[in-house]
């Protein structure tokens, strides 16, 4: 008690002055640079972000608060009792309370500490009890607090001198429970000090003694778990609430008088008591967790086999799980986010009941998050990010998702749902599926959520960049290890790519957490929902489920092509014949069909009207290519498409008649009004881009087509010289292109492999590379030094026109029938590369 | 802050040991300085102590074999100034008034000293004198009857409270003095 007195007048006039700093700054000037900076502490610091949180990130946010009065800003509503009033007194306090909770509307609340109390059944919910109640849980701590901590300089005159002495052994003796109790407390002191290092407020000796007080008395009174480690990590947020809020009563209460159940409630001198309070109270649920070593397989009674089984449908190894990831649970992700995020947290944790039921669906929805790492990454690496939570922008989305994870009939789904439906094809598949590694699959993921314009993807966008950029590496790292070329081609990032492309509806048109706020009507209005509603979502569940095992047939289908396509390639090679075109024709033709099943090729209705561009554009290359339209049929090149191609096949035409006199005809139907091959050469010469790749090849006809090759080696990227295009022809931007597109426009493949001439040896190698371009933006692709490509054309959307352009420009310059091939492709640093063989 | 003082132990020459009831009595783990008053004699008795608290001050008694031990030597515990001197330089031996010059001398709230293998605890103009005695209860040439004895300082703040391990018939028997700072 006497330390308490030391601690009370300190830290109370260091934190008024705080409070006052921040109180007094009008709300708008909080956010300007001069409120910020090293002016501030660290208290003031959290305190300032506090307020600065209240002002909505999302529009959604924004249009909740509006609609709802009775959550307006609590920062807002200038008056401190006001304040009270709304929380408290109201009808159905309660309920209306755990609803804001959960929705995560007390990131800016000054009561947040007395609100934890009614979810932590320390305060009932009938406020009259409420002083009585806090009394007698005070005095309940003060007596076992001098009951249990043994001061034996105090028992002199009581004890014994022959037990009471400092060197005595006796069981009875005073001091030697009190060296007995100094170990015990030296193991929580240990602890206690390393709380929130980042946190001013922790490192104060007066405080740190306190915490140890209190994890001292609940060890002695629970004398079956004492002290754990991580403990004082749950205590830790509680009396940081509790803090802030007196500060901030103390603060209010030189204003103006106020009302006695506050005064008694939130005295700054009860700190320790209440935090004790409310820490049995946490700690009655989360003892389970720190009594058993493996959480996982004790039932609890918060259900943790929930999570078990959650967790055991996709593949995870729970024993390393459980083993890595027990500390989650135990400091209730204490130490995975930033203070004010978890207090966030905490809040929907414990509104969301005293169970905290909703802690193993925010785990689930953790590991959810964390899904592609651990699927994609090494041993080290998932125990990296296990253990070290990638930063998150906006931790409600975990409540969210977790809220969904529950009942999915009741809570809307939180943006990236997909995560969820690509589990069940993969976790169907098995097989050769397992491999998921893939930038492919990661670009077209991340493309995904930063063009999406839906909800709050846009702010999820950054926290998806910075885990990608882990997800990069670690799939980088692990194409490199990747010398099964066989795997990396039969499992492509289909998982995601199909996914995304195939349910963009729905997940453009789902709410997203950010109006979740809107939910608390729709989440009363449950038990009231319509029989026709229900149907509704049992049929759209139904629906999810049919297209996901379609998902996994074409997957499957794909594969089995892939098998069998390999197995032709091989035969034709051995037979060491000159092949004839119309078989590697139909091969080509079997390899779209794969690829569109595999989802690499986006499978559109526009094909339809598209078909005859292309085919018109087939006259060309008619002749030569008989089987032109068992691949053009299933191409779905928009218009754009087909128009670039168009204007690179000229450019191609007008290069080889200025390189070569030949007189190249002009395709009648693709004149792009100002696109000429004058301006892309000239724009690629001045960037320095152009350059005569030679390469080795043997025929010698292939001298012409050894300059028809662009490579774009120097420092333009080929998205620049993408966007270039586009831009400097309106016609061909109708669309915004993505250099996704481009890239696959710019790349052509026909067969290669100087040395060997063996297709199918070239054709495994390509494969990979037709995924990374196909996937998604422009990518890594790796390339053999051997220029091991080609075998059959790449057919990937839009590039179809332009292959046939430029095949028909090669026929015109070669004169020869022969099966000319070459390919541009993009290599690891994004240059344009191009690769001509016979 | 528990504090062991203790001295004259004269191990080997005039005693093989300390009493086992005395070694049962101190164990690591409770005291956290040791103040010794000198004639330990021997390096054993220095490492010995040193299991005990990791923080030992020695001074030079006159048959210590380790000479780099100070004559004299002040310890700062708490708010208090300790002196400590094995007293074979102050004569008369034992002798309050030239302790007490060594007292002014060194500045020191609590003056500790050894040499007469007697215990004593006395305070003298405001200031604590202290004798811890042998702890081995060895020889001493002017008195035949000497009774093992040490010291555990427990300081608080401003208060010293001594206890006195006393071994008498082959029993230990506590005392306990309290000094106030003035």
């Amino acid at each position: 008690m006497d330390m308490f007195a030391k601690l009370k007048p300190s830290k109370g006039r260091k934190n008024v002055e705080t409070t006052n700093r921040v109180e007094t700054t009008d709300p708008v000037e909080v956010g300007s640079p001069a409120a910020g900076g090293k002016y501030l502490d660290k208290i003031t610091m959290n305190q300032y972000d506090k307020i600065s949180y209240h002002f909505p990130k999302f529009p959604g946010r924004v249009e909740a608060v509006n609609n709802d009065p009775v959550s307006l800003p609590t920062s807002l509503s200038h008056s401190y009792s006001l304040e009270w009033e709304n929380l408290f007194n109201k009808p159905n306090m309660l309920p209306s309370l755990k609803e804001r909770a959960v929705a995560g509307n007390l990131r800016s609340c000054r009561f947040r500490s007395i609100a934890w109390k009614i979810f932590l059944e320390v305060l009932p919910s009938d406020k009259s009890q409420w002083i009585d109640r806090t009394r007698q849980n005070r005095n309940n701590y003060e007596e076992l607090r001098e009951f249990l901590i043994v001061n034996p300089r105090k028992a002199v005159d009581s004890v014994d001198i022959t037990l009471n002495n400092p060197l005595s052994q006796d069981e009875e003796s005073p001091w030697n429970k009190f060296f007995q109790d100094n170990e015990l407390r030296l193991t929580i002191k240990q602890d206690v000090i390393r709380t929130h290092p980042k946190i001013e407020f922790f490192q104060s000796n007066q405080l740190r003694n306190l915490m140890v007080d209190i994890l001292f008395v609940y060890a002695k009174e629970n004398p079956d778990i004492s002290y754990r480690q991580g403990m004082h990590e749950l205590l830790a947020p509680l009396i940081f609430v509790l803090h802030c809020d007196h500060q901030a009563f103390l603060h209010a209460s030189e204003m103006d008088n106020k009302l006695n159940v506050m005064k008694e409630v939130l005295d700054p001198a009860f700190l320790e008591h209440d935090a004790y309070t409310m820490f049995c109270q946490v700690m009655t649920t989360v003892e389970p967790w720190y009594l058993s070593r493996d959480m996982f397989y004790l039932p609890t009674k918060t259900g943790s086999t929930k999570s078990l089984e959650l967790i055991n449908a996709w593949h995870v190894s729970l024993r390393d799980l459980s083993s890595y990831t027990s500390r989650w649970l135990r400091l209730l992700f204490g130490r995975e986010f930033p203070m004010q995020d978890l207090l966030m947290l905490w809040d929907a944790i414990f509104g969301d009941g005293i169970a905290f039921g909703l802690v193993d669906y925010i785990f689930v929805a953790m590991l959810l998050y964390l899904r592609d790492i651990l699927l994609t990454s090494d041993y080290t690496v998932c125990l990296t990010v296990l253990m070290k939570f990638p930063p998150v922008a906006d931790v409600h989305y975990f409540v969210a998702k977790a809220l969904w994870i529950r009942q999915p009939n009741v809570y809307p789904q939180p943006a990236n749902y997909t995560h969820q439906g690509s589990i069940r094809v993969s976790s169907s598949m098995g097989s050769s599926t397992d491999n998921i590694s893939n930038d492919g699959s990661a670009k077209d993921f991340r493309k995904y959520f930063v063009d999406n314009p839906a909800g709050s993807t846009v702010s999820l966008s950054h926290v998806e960049e910075s885990m990608f950029r882990h997800n990069q590496l670690a799939s980088s790292l692990a194409q490199l290890e990747d010398s099964n070329l066989r795997s990396a081609q039969s499992s492509p990032g289909i998982h995601h790519s199909a996914m995304f492309m195939l349910t963009p509806d729905d997940v453009g048109t789902n709410d997203s957490p950010s109006t979740y706020n809107s939910l608390p009507g729709k989440s009363s209005n449950q038990q009231k929902m319509t029989k026709m509603e229900r149907e509704l979502q049992d049929s759209v569940s139904r629906l999810q489920r049919e297209l996901s095992n379609k998902n996994s047939m074409c997957r499957y289908c794909s594969s089995k092509l892939d098998v069998h396509i390999i197995r032709l390639q091989q035969d034709l090679s051995r037979q060491n014949v000159k092949v004839d075109e119309d078989i590697m024709l139909s091969l080509a033709g079997l390899k779209l069909v794969r690829d569109i099943l595999n989802g690499t090729i986006p499978f559109s209705q526009d094909i339809a009207a598209d078909d005859d561009d292309v085919r018109h554009n087939d006259d060309y290359s008619g002749s030569q290519y008989g089987g032109g339209d068992n691949f053009n049929s299933g191409l779905t090149s928009p218009e754009t498409d087909i128009s670039l191609s168009a204007a690179l096949y000229e450019d191609n035409n007008r290069r080889a008649s200025e390189q070569h006199g030949n007189d190249a005809p002009s395709p009648p139907d693709f004149q792009p009004p100002d696109f000429t091959a004058q301006d892309f050469e000239v724009r690629a010469r001045a960037n320095n881009m152009v350059e005569i790749h030679d390469f080795s090849i043997a025929n010698e006809k292939s001298s012409f087509l050894k300059d028809s090759c662009v490579t774009n080696s120097g420092g333009g990227e080929s998205k620049t010289l993408a966007d270039k295009n586009a831009g400097s022809n309106p016609s061909l931007s109708k669309e915004p292109l993505s250099s996704s597109n481009l890239t696959s426009k710019f790349m052509r493949m026909f067969k290669t492999d100087t040395s060997s001439n063996s297709y199918s040896r070239s054709d495994t190698k390509a494969a990979p590379q037709q995924k990374v371009l196909a996937g998604g933006a422009a990518s890594a692709s790796r390339l053999p030094d051997g220029g091991l490509y080609g075998g059959v054309y790449i057919p990937t959307s839009g590039q179809c026109g332009g292959a046939t352009a430029l095949e028909n420009n090669d026929r015109q310059l070669s004169r020869n029938d022969m099966w000319e091939r070459e390919m541009i492709t993009l290599d690891k640093k994004g240059r344009v590369r191009c690769y001509v063989d016979d | 802050m528990l504090v062991l003082v203790l001295g004259d132990l004269h191990i080997p020459h005039r005693c093989n040991s300390l009493p086992a009831r005395f070694k049962k009595l101190l164990v690591p783990g409770k005291i956290q300085h040791i103040l010794c008053t000198g004639n330990l004699c021997t390096k054993e008795s220095f490492d010995y102590l040193k299991t005990l608290a990791s923080d030992v001050h020695v001074v030079r008694g006159d048959f210590d074999e380790n000479m780099n031990y100070p004559e004299q030597k002040v310890v700062t515990v708490g708010q208090f100034r300790i002196g400590l001197c094995h007293g074979h330089q102050v004569v008369p031996w034992g002798d309050i008034e030239s302790l007490a010059m060594v007292q002014r001398q060194l500045d020191v709230d609590i003056l500790i000293s050894g040499q007469t293998h007697k215990f004593q605890a006395l305070e003298h103009e405001g200031k604590f004198f202290l004798n811890p005695g042998s702890a081995t209860g060895s020889f001493y040439a002017l008195d035949s009857n000497v009774i093992p004895s040490f010291v555990i300082l427990d300081i608080q703040q401003s208060t010293v409270v001594s206890y006195i391990y006393k071994l008498i018939d082959d029993e230990v028997k506590v005392e306990r003095i309290e000094y106030r700072k003035s």
